[in-house]
């Protein structure tokens, strides 16, 4: 438990630091703002559920945000060589991969909880009077979905990171063997989401 | 004690190391040298269990590689050729982290840090990024990370490369005193250099070792004048007991 806090510790102030978790963070927020935006014009005059849009909103580009955020974790150990010191000491080699998965996981959870402030600043000021009070357990549910999908994503970019020392190879990979199943779910399951009804082509739902 | 047996080990179907045995006493500092390609790099890398061998065993302390990692890696110090550390990092901070990484208590952390940073020359840099430091204070965080948490094994992958005089000798000097509770083995082209501080050289070639001396058996220059004959001729190498 001890190695796993320390390598998390170690990695989180990488991200804090790093130019690939703080420029993919911005880029998330900003198409995912985008997307929820779209989402909302495109069903104006309907009821609509906050956390379905920003459940629908989010999911599209977790996956995309995850591979980003963990290809590094360990292309970057290996291309710098890294990976023999970090071998070298006391530490069994899943420690290394969970310190690694959860503080990518992290990253993942700060960006979720800024995305919720999208939903949280726009629509009192677009909704006005019509908005209803959200249902706290509804958004806590969503959020969990939201979780789970990304600790499989981030789980799948760890994996794929050990086999990489190019970081954008490592992602580029990620996202690839990720899409071909990701796709079809999403047609199937997540109807009026923007990857079946692009927002920049107007809702088929 | 290290123990070395008969350890062999191939990258595929190229074998790098063939039956190599030796071992090394506590408070001994071995040099072990070679050509480019040797086997030097890979044989220390098999002590620091991050290569498997193929064939032989390694204990020290009676402690197996291959049974027990964990805990042999607990007793090791290992300073890779690359060196590579964290450049977003201060010394101080790196150190932390790599003795926090070690599994030392939170109680020791900090005076094991000033007893390396000390120990390394490093006390005056310890707030300094590692990103600006220069190759010669980067090989001295590596050294310091390395004695950190007083292993019984140092192992040593080409310390002096790059290194100027002056913090070749502090490199020496620090070397010699953490000989006093660790056995150490260091690699290098340096014979010259390491001759100051070293018990003991031995001479790989192609995989196996071509001769082993005792320091305090030769003559100094006598010594290097038959290590550069065994590398220039090697086909000439006969096994020498030390």
């Amino acid at each position: 438990m001890k190695a796993i806090r320390v390598i998390w510790l170690r990695e989180v102030r990488a991200f804090r630091g790093a130019f690939s978790c703080g420029v993919p963070m911005v880029a998330f927020l900003v198409v995912y703002g985008w997307t929820f935006v779209m989402m909302l014009r495109n069903n104006e005059g309907s009821v609509l559920q906050i956390q379905s849009v920003w459940g629908l909103s989010v999911a599209p580009w977790l996956p995309i945000l995850c591979a980003v955020l963990t290809m590094r974790l360990f292309a970057e150990e290996r291309a710098t060589g890294m990976i023999d010191l970090l071998m070298s000491a006391p530490i069994r080699e899943r420690d290394l991969v969970l310190g690694k998965f959860f503080s990518a996981m992290t990253a993942v959870v700060v960006t979720l909880g800024l995305s919720l402030l999208v939903p949280a600043l726009l629509l009192p000021a677009l909704a006005g009077p019509q908005l209803a009070r959200p249902s706290a357990a509804a958004i806590a549910a969503t959020s969990l979905i939201l979780l789970l999908q990304a600790s499989t994503w981030c789980a799948a970019g760890t994996m794929i990171s050990v086999l990489f020392r190019n970081q954008a190879a490592a992602a580029v990979s990620r996202w690839s063997c990720a899409a071909p199943c990701r796709l079809p779910c999403m047609r199937r399951f997540s109807p009026g989401c923007p990857a079946c009804a692009p927002p920049w082509r107007g809702c088929r739902c | 004690m290290l123990d070395v047996a008969h350890i062999s080990f191939a990258y595929g179907t190229r074998p790098i190391l063939k039956d190599i045995t030796f071992d090394v006493a506590p408070g001994e500092i071995v040099a072990l040298t070679g050509p480019n390609g040797a086997g030097k790099t890979t044989l220390l890398k098999v002590l620091a269990c991050l290569l498997m061998q193929d064939a032989g065993t390694v204990h020290l302390h009676g402690v197996d590689t291959l049974q027990r990692p964990i805990k042999y890696r607990r007793t090791i110090g290992y300073l890779s050729a690359h060196n590579p550390l964290y450049n977003d990092m201060t010394v101080e901070e790196y150190l932390t982290y790599r003795v926090r990484l070690k599994g030392e208590r939170a109680m020791r952390v900090r005076r094991r840090i000033n007893e390396a940073l000390s120990a390394s020359g490093l006390t005056d840099v310890r707030d300094t990024r590692i990103g600006l430091l220069s190759h010669g204070y980067r090989k001295r965080v590596g050294l310091a990370d390395a004695l950190s948490t007083f292993p019984k094994l140092l192992l040593l992958d080409d310390l002096l490369a790059g290194l100027d005089r002056p913090q070749r000798a502090a490199c020496g000097a620090a070397l010699s005193a953490a000989s006093l509770r660790a056995a150490v083995i260091a690699t290098g082209h340096e014979l010259d250099e390491m001759l100051n501080w070293c018990t003991r050289v031995i001479v790989l070639n192609r995989g196996r070792i071509a001769a082993m001396f005792r320091t305090s058996d030769f003559d100094r220059a006598e010594l290097i004048e038959q290590v550069d004959k065994l590398l220039a001729d090697p086909d000439d190498a006969q096994e020498v007991s030390a």
